[in-house]
């Protein structure tokens, strides 16, 4: 059993925190749920977050379905509370750190700018083992281009296809050496319809998440991709599409292993 | 009203032609600031323990001015010095330091406070002399108590009294930067260290704060924006009693109904006025009012200003820690 942080970009009222955080505690282990109280989409790895007389604001939010497992509201970016989780903010700091499930794919190198993706790689900066988990909605073929992207209710969406595969790997990630981030990409659609999970490349540009304000409107979720591209095989975007559920682990920062000319040895 | 715990007597010996002129004034920073409050036009009761001799002689010192003197008459008795200007310099003959009131005493002081208090549009808590007369709970409940009555408080204090309080939700405080520092309440005295002492203030209940540094401009913190207070440039005199002015000026303001912007513009061109004269408390109320327009309140801003705040991965997982 492993101490458990899940959190996401979505935030705390996304219906695939709760499922995520559902599959890790049916695999036993012990789970907080701390996620940012509003969208935080595209926000990468960024601390930011908003106190009130000198404290982070925080509020309790019990999770609907997971009875004795804390969930924290933060007013804060995902990579923020990854941050101060493992400094013990959310009580006895996390040994593996599940953000997700995101609502869209997050593929290819843009993986850079998600925020369910620099949740996990702010955890493994540490040590921490980490599992970046989306679903996703926008691939032709998918649940999405079925119905029509608008249509789809939240609720219809296969989040337990991409749960199932979220906890299968996570019993093989615990046993992985520390830092490890896995970044988990699941179509959504039924898991019979799964043709199965692959390792994958990342795409050259991919897709991600991020959210436009409207003047006067609001937020606009978009996914933000490279369309002009052709898919290259055995890429991300390109097992997607062609039903697969993809894996790719990714590397935390660290130095480029580039020789420079002088002077700069 | 200004609450004026313990004023003193200041005797001075002047050389006037072949004679000594000899001047007797009640003195201590809430008598410099009710005289300019008065001088700015607003009217001003002062409420003061008065005891002994002492005390005796103060009450109509005070009253001479125009202020009106709400004295509690007790045992204790104020302080007073005698300096000897008569070589130039100022050179101290005697200084004898008030007594702490008793506790019977205090109970009456801070009765009449708290009366005139209720019915001022403003009250501004002075310093408590040195050595302290009164003690910081004093000015606990009575920031406390008149805050919840919504009355607008302006506290010019620093240290175990500045800390009594700033959790009252004061309207206005006053401190400057070399008490910021002896209080503890920051690292050091760059622009950045007293911004973050300024929000750390804020958060701990000060609506509006104002930290004067010398010569430099102050820096004030109104509707969570933190400002650079630029002074008219005035040859200096003397220092001393520009921050009482500061906090006088910005409490005339306060008490005709003036917005927060408004009274630290104000008390800032009542401290540079003040800077010029000698003779504290002094300052007329026209120049003041000539001053203020070249008063600039200008935003500090993140772009322009450096880190104002150092933290840790650890200290942000306490601001947030659960259970």
């Amino acid at each position: 059993m492993s101490r458990v942080l899940v959190t996401n970009d979505d935030g705390i009222d996304a219906p695939g925190l709760r499922r995520l955080a559902a599959a890790a505690v049916a695999r036993g282990h012990d789970v907080v749920v701390a996620a940012p109280d509003e969208e935080a989409s595209g926000s990468s790895a960024a601390l930011t977050a908003t106190q009130e007389k000198g404290r982070v604001v925080v509020h309790p939010r019990p999770l609907a379905g997971l009875p004795g497992v804390k969930g924290f509201a933060v007013a804060s970016s995902p990579g923020f509370i990854a941050l101060i989780a493992e400094h013990g903010a959310f009580g006895d700091p996390p040994e593996i750190v599940l953000s997700g499930i995101n609502r869209g794919a997050n593929a290819g190198r843009a993986v850079l700018h998600s925020g369910t993706v620099g949740a996990t790689l702010t955890a493994a900066a540490s040590g921490l083992r980490a599992l970046a988990v989306s679903l996703d909605i926008l691939t032709p073929g998918g649940l999405s281009a079925a119905v029509g992207t608008a249509l789809a209710g939240e609720d219809d969406r296969n989040w337990v296809t991409a749960a199932d595969l979220a906890g299968q790997l996570l019993d093989t990630l615990v046993g992985l050496p520390p830092a490890t981030v896995l970044n988990l990409n699941v179509p959504d659609v039924p898991a019979e319809k799964v043709r199965g999970v692959r390792r994958a490349a990342l795409a050259t540009f991919g897709q991600v998440q991020m959210t436009i304000a409207e003047i006067g409107e609001g937020y606009i979720r978009t996914a933000i991709e490279e369309t002009a591209v052709d898919l290259i095989p055995g890429t991300d975007l390109a097992l997607l599409a062609d039903g697969y559920a993809t894996v790719t682990p990714l590397m935390a920062v660290g130095e480029a292993p580039l020789r420079l000319p002088e002077p700069y040895r | 009203m200004v609450f004026t715990p313990a004023p003193l007597l200041t005797v001075t010996v002047e050389q006037r032609g072949d004679t000594p002129d000899i001047h007797l004034h009640a003195g201590g920073q809430g008598v410099w600031q009710a005289r300019m409050i008065h001088a700015l036009g607003v009217p001003v009761v002062m409420c003061a323990a008065l005891g002994g001799e002492i005390g005796r002689v103060l009450g109509p010192l005070i009253e001479a001015e125009g202020i009106r003197a709400k004295g509690v008459l007790g045992e204790s008795r104020n302080g007073a010095y005698v300096h000897d200007r008569r070589g130039g310099e100022r050179e101290e003959i005697a200084d004898a330091p008030g007594q702490p009131l008793t506790r019977h005493e205090l109970d009456e002081l801070y009765g009449l406070a708290l009366a005139e208090g209720l019915g001022a549009a403003v009250s501004v808590l002075s310093g408590p002399a040195i050595p302290a007369v009164v003690p910081p709970d004093t000015y606990r409940r009575l920031a406390h108590d008149l805050c919840r009555n919504g009355c607008q408080v302006v506290a010019d204090l620093s240290g175990e009294y500045l800390e009594a309080v700033v959790h009252a939700g004061i309207r206005l405080l006053k401190v400057s930067h070399e008490e910021l520092v002896a209080s503890g309440r920051t690292r050091g005295d760059s622009r950045a260290d007293l911004i973050d002492a300024m929000h750390r203030l804020h958060s701990d209940g000060a609506r509006s704060i104002v930290v004067s540094r010398a010569e430099l401009p102050a820096l004030a913190l109104l509707d969570g924006q933190v400002v650079e207070v630029e002074m008219p440039a005035l040859e200096p005199a003397d220092h001393r009693g520009a921050g009482d002015s500061m906090t006088a000026g910005a409490a005339a303001v306060l008490a005709r109904g003036g917005d927060m912007s408004t009274a630290i513009r104000h008390g800032a061109a009542a401290g540079a006025l003040n800077v010029t004269r000698h003779g504290l408390g002094t300052g007329r109320a026209d120049v003041i009012d000539g001053l203020v327009e070249r008063v600039a309140l200008k935003p500090v801003t993140d772009g322009t200003v450096e880190p104002c705040a150092r933290t840790t991965p650890n200290d942000l997982a306490n601001r947030a820690r659960q259970g």
